[in-house]
């Protein structure tokens, strides 16, 4: 009976794991949490652009990061597109909203997630409020701080309305 | 003695029972990024013969399944068949004359995905009308190799930024 406790004790003791492994993958792909990745982004961003600090802005989007907006040049480096954005503000004026929807959000690789979504974005124009619809496609990815940003990102307005 | 045997029989079970299994090595194969850029080529270079050639099936064989695509003018195509249903008005209405891609940058993720931005013209005329058109415009796309060796859009993004019109 002994014999049997020790030969028990002594498998369970030498055969237990180490420790538990790191995980592989934040997430699978299609998972919940790219999409909650995404979204949280997306928060940050409508979070920002409301303020009209393009820095804020950029500092969303990666080192490297490559925008490609209707009616704005391809516009790549966080810096330059910080300036896109600063100019943008200076000439259209900060939003005074953004609504941003994501669509869709796919893992690709454990730091890189693709995301569609949409962008309602209003600035007030005289009196009247002119909201623009956008769409947009982004490809996105953890940096070494554990933020997500935007590493690529195209949009266009679909309609703009008015109140 | 026998004791002595005994436990040295027990720590030399529990070590045979313990040593490390050989875990199923997950490899994941060199990304050959030759092959896909020229996968990708080729989808190209079918979609300017079929979209020139006013073959929309052609063109629709080019687009996954599931694909989704969006092009500033025109709602979502979503789907073959949802592909189908806004594309064929446009092609029953549009000669298109030349085609054209310009990849910028082209990102092998592995040996079925790529992604993709550049820039494509299109050169059409309107059926029954005088005058030539030419699109040029900005993308960016998934794109997926299918089980049969093509590679597909799965998602692709289309901004034209200007049209140019000669009479």
């Amino acid at each position: 009976m002994r014999n049997a406790l020790f030969v028990s004790i002594a498998f369970a003791v030498a055969c237990a794991p180490a420790a538990e492994p790191p995980a592989a993958a934040d997430f699978a792909p299609d998972s919940a949490a790219a999409l909650a990745a995404a979204q949280e982004l997306g928060r940050q961003y409508a979070e920002r652009i409301v303020t009209g600090d393009a820095a804020s802005v950029a500092g969303l989007f990666t080192e490297d990061a490559t925008t490609a907006y209707f009616g704005y040049p391809t516009t790549s480096g966080r810096a330059n597109i910080q300036a896109l954005y600063a100019a943008s503000i200076a000439s259209a004026g900060k939003p005074t909203g953004s609504q941003i929807a994501v669509t869709s959000a796919t893992g690709v690789t454990p730091g890189l997630i693709t995301v569609l979504g949409t962008n309602a974005e209003t600035r007030d124009s005289a009196g009247v409020m002119v909201t623009q619809h956008w769409r947009w496609a982004a490809a996105v990815r953890k940096d070494a701080d554990g933020q997500w940003r935007f590493a690529y990102s195209m949009a266009f307005p679909d309609s703009t309305t008015r109140k | 003695m026998l004791r002595t045997l005994f436990l040295g029989a027990i720590t030399a079970l529990v070590l045979a029972a313990c040593a490390p299994k050989e875990s199923p090595v997950a490899t994941t194969p060199a990304v050959d990024t030759a092959a896909a850029v020229a996968g990708v080529a080729d989808l190209w270079a079918k979609w300017a013969i079929a979209d020139t050639a006013d073959d929309l099936d052609g063109v629709l064989a080019l687009m996954a399944e599931d694909g989704r695509i969006d092009v500033k003018g025109f709602p979502p195509l979503i789907g073959r068949e949802g592909a189908r249903a806004v594309m064929g008005p446009l092609y029953a209405q549009v000669d298109y004359l030349e085609a054209s891609v310009t990849p910028a940058m082209t990102i092998a993720i592995s040996n079925e995905l790529v992604h993709q931005t550049g820039t494509y013209m299109e050169r059409y005329t309107m059926k029954g009308q005088k005058g030539e058109m030419t699109d040029y415009a900005r993308y960016a796309a998934a794109i997926v190799k299918g089980g049969d060796g093509q590679w597909r859009w799965r998602y692709m993004m289309g901004i034209v930024d200007s049209t140019v019109t000669k009479k």
